[in-house]
């Protein structure tokens, strides 16, 4: 209205029930797509909330993707005061508060995560973070909860191990304080099923010889280079394990997976008669998406695509 | 590798779209040792028939 500001004449109450919330040390975080909401059917219940992040985390789609970073060992704030100026009659005023600024260092995970974490650097991600009592913390927005906004998130290249100090792996989070401190939205979790939402692991397919039709693959873990055929070796023995395409994108149909033994892998067959094949055609091979992967017992995968020539 | 050792996950819905001669020409450069015939005969529920096909070749 004309001439009316909106002002608050009382602050907020202060008395204190008994059960406080009481923010225990950050311990994990996970990383969101910046638009992500999750809806109050989804936080009813932590069975809810929980499934909700699974599927979240095994989501076909990268872009629909959550990553979580579990095991904080220890948390340096770099968090910036608030700025006071001080008037020239000795006045002070609060110009403005400063960022968050969490660098959090892990162990578990080692080079293989900080690797992966790197490619989010210049990413616009938001986050939810959790403490040490499996409470997640994020941002309240009318009844959805929300992951706070971030300003960057950084994974720093590692600091090596000196002899006496372990190698430094670290993730930074920078996000403006009113979130968590104003507007914060969580949802109380044990931390055993917090942990139970996992990252997927990168797998990398090698090809083997192709004779026309008949392809050849092996798959490692991306990072650790475990052979996927050690213990899922049945499991990727099946047609709907695998996606064939050919360079225009089109999908090839795969008319027989079966083990290899004598290369720990398995052998594709494509029908020759497909419309989109063609011999000497370059075939783009890879895995079934996360879900139909976890679908088929080969839970907390992707894979790369390898053009067979 | 002996007969009946190697366990093969076929696309089966192509299997019934196919000729039982294009079903065994697609596959026998990747299971050269496999009985593709019988194989097929198991997919598209017969058994019969097939022997009549190769009493014909």
């Amino acid at each position: 209205m004309l001439n009316e500001l909106t002002c608050v004449t009382g602050g907020g109450n202060t008395g204190i029930g008994d059960c406080p919330l009481d923010i225990k040390n950050m311990v994990g975080a996970i990383l969101t797509p910046s638009n992500l909401v999750i809806e109050a059917a989804d936080t009813a219940s932590s069975a809810a909330f929980l499934a909700k992040l699974i599927a979240l985390a095994t989501a076909a789609l990268p872009a629909n993707r959550i990553y979580p970073i579990h095991n904080f060992e220890q948390i340096t704030d770099n968090s910036e005061d608030i700025t006071i100026q001080t008037l020239g009659y000795g006045g002070k005023s609060v110009t403005r508060e400063g960022d968050y600024d969490w660098m959090f260092q892990f162990i578990k995970g080692g080079f293989c995560l900080l690797k992966s974490l790197r490619k989010f650097n210049k990413a616009n991600k938001s986050v939810f973070f959790y403490d040490a009592n499996g409470v997640v913390y994020g941002m309240k927005s009318s009844t959805d909860l929300k992951p706070i906004p971030l300003v960057f998130f950084h994974a720093s290249p590692p600091k090596v191990n000196d002899g006496t100090n372990a190698s430094i792996y670290s993730a930074r989070f920078v996000f403006k304080p009113q979130y968590l401190a104003d507007n914060i939205g969580f949802v109380e979790m044990s931390l055993a099923d917090i942990l139970s939402v996992e990252g997927l692991q990168d797998v990398a397919l090698t090809a083997g010889t192709r004779a026309t039709n008949v392809l050849k693959a092996t798959a490692k873990t991306g990072c650790g280079g475990v052979n996927m055929y050690d213990e899922y070796s049945t499991e990727l023995a099946v047609v709907g394990a695998w996606i064939a395409k050919n360079p225009a994108g089109a999908l090839l149909t795969i008319t027989s997976v079966a083990v290899d033994a004598n290369i720990s892998g398995w052998t594709i067959t494509l029908d020759a008669a497909d419309p989109d094949y063609s011999v000497g055609v370059d075939v783009t091979l890879s895995l079934a998406d996360p879900v139909t992967l976890a679908g088929l017992g080969v839970t907390g995968f992707e894979s790369n695509s390898i053009v067979i020539p | 590798m002996k007969r009946g050792e190697l366990k093969i996950s076929i696309n089966t819905a192509w299997a019934k779209k196919v000729k039982r001669g294009d079903f065994i020409k697609n596959l026998e450069k990747a299971y050269p040792d496999t009985d593709l015939g019988e194989l097929y005969d198991k997919i598209v529920g017969r058994s019969k028939p097939a022997e009549a096909e190769e009493k014909k070749v």
